[in-house]
């Protein structure tokens, strides 16, 4: 699973700016777009931090994913768009893909902005 | 108590890139020939018996998979512990957008490509590649910047331009760009894609070649090609 990579990429986050500062929670955002298993990565989320950061408390947060068009200004959200199976796993490994697959339901623009839910964000909580 | 965000994509990256030879293939202009030296370039270092990972990193214009003979409509990289790149053979493989978006047209402001470049390098499986070779996208763009700060302080930059004087003109900014950004590993490599046979004296020469365009697509016969010849001194010198 490709959660594996991204569970790793948080936990060595983690780690780099536990050198730095005392970490009290991380809050681990997930964009609906990427559409990650919550389930599969925290378990190896957990496993991961287990020895590096036995302290450090994790919230898990998805966030619904939103579009605005650049063109005519529409606003949008993911569960307003029809995607494939195929078209929604190729979005799951680089949300940028989404570019390819929706367009304006307005003006047909491919030239869109995410406003929320892309992918994984941290937000650390330090003393 | 502070609140601060952080992209988890940046340390894993860094970590995964800090033990292998990085190679950025760049160029001011567009069409100077980075994609054909990236992907020759991996043909020759794969030859001397190095496992090479080509990226493609120009995710608004990708072309790499022409050079190489992949069909993105067809192909998808699997995943495994990361996004597993596609393999040509035992010791090449193969990364870009272009199999996540079916080749069509994928438009991307600035941060947005760049965003896509993190996610590709940020989830990819590395295991066993000892090059990375990354051909980016023409000019001083945003990716450009974001993979100088990522790799810059190890990486080697390969600066593409051809013999006319309006390329050599771009790359004297280029150059001086880097300079500016302590980028010290740089090699010019000046090839001849207009055929005025005017080559560079502190560069490494790719002499024109009228029969690439015929080669495209095919490893076999991009092995038989004059400029692939040429890149294979550079591999020996890059792979001493």
């Amino acid at each position: 699973m490709h959660e594996w990579a991204i569970a790793e990429a948080i936990s060595r986050e983690v780690e780099a700016n536990l050198e730095k500062a005392r970490i009290r929670r991380v809050k681990v955002i997930l964009g609906e777009l990427q559409n990650i298993d919550l389930d599969v990565l925290k378990q190896y989320l957990e496993m991961m931090l287990r020895d590096v950061a036995p302290n450090v408390e994790i919230d898990y947060e998805t966030e619904e994913a939103v579009f605005k068009c650049r063109r005519c200004g529409y606003t949008w959200t993911l569960a307003d768009s029809s995607l494939s199976e195929e078209e929604r796993e190729a979005i799951h490994f680089v949300p940028e893909a989404v570019r390819a697959y929706v367009k304006c339901p307005k003006c047909s623009s491919p030239d869109f902005e995410v406003l929320r839910g892309r992918g994984v964000r941290l937000i650390f909580e330090v003393e | 108590m502070k609140i601060y965000e952080k992209d988890p994509r940046i340390s894993r990256i860094k970590r995964e890139l800090s033990d292998r030879r990085v190679i950025l293939v760049t160029g001011a202009k567009g069409g100077v020939g980075k994609t054909v030296i990236s992907a020759l370039l991996g043909l020759a270092l794969s030859e001397r018996g190095k496992k090479v990972l080509l990226v493609d990193a120009d995710v608004t214009d990708p072309n790499l998979h022409v050079i190489i003979g992949v069909d993105p409509e067809k192909v998808k990289p699997g995943e495994a512990k990361g996004i597993e790149p596609l393999t040509l053979t035992d010791r090449i493989g193969y990364i870009g957008l272009a199999p996540y978006t079916m080749n069509r047209p994928t438009p991307l402001r600035g941060p947005e490509a760049v965003d896509a470049v993190r996610e590709l390098l940020g989830a990819l499986d590395y295991n066993g590649y000892e090059y990375i070779i990354i051909d980016t996208p023409p000019g001083l763009d945003d990716v450009l910047m974001d993979l100088i700060h990522l790799t810059g302080d190890h990486a080697l930059v390969i600066v593409v331009s051809t013999p006319s004087r309006m390329s050599q003109d771009s790359t004297r900014r280029f150059m001086a760009l880097l300079k500016d950004l302590n980028v010290e590993n740089v090699v010019n490599v000046v090839n001849d894609v207009i055929g005025i046979g005017r080559s560079g004296r502190d560069s490494f020469n790719v002499p024109h070649d009228a029969l690439l365009e015929e080669a495209l697509g095919s490893i076999k016969r991009l092995k038989n090609t004059e400029a692939y010849n040429a890149i294979v001194r550079l591999a020996e010198a890059v792979d001493p």
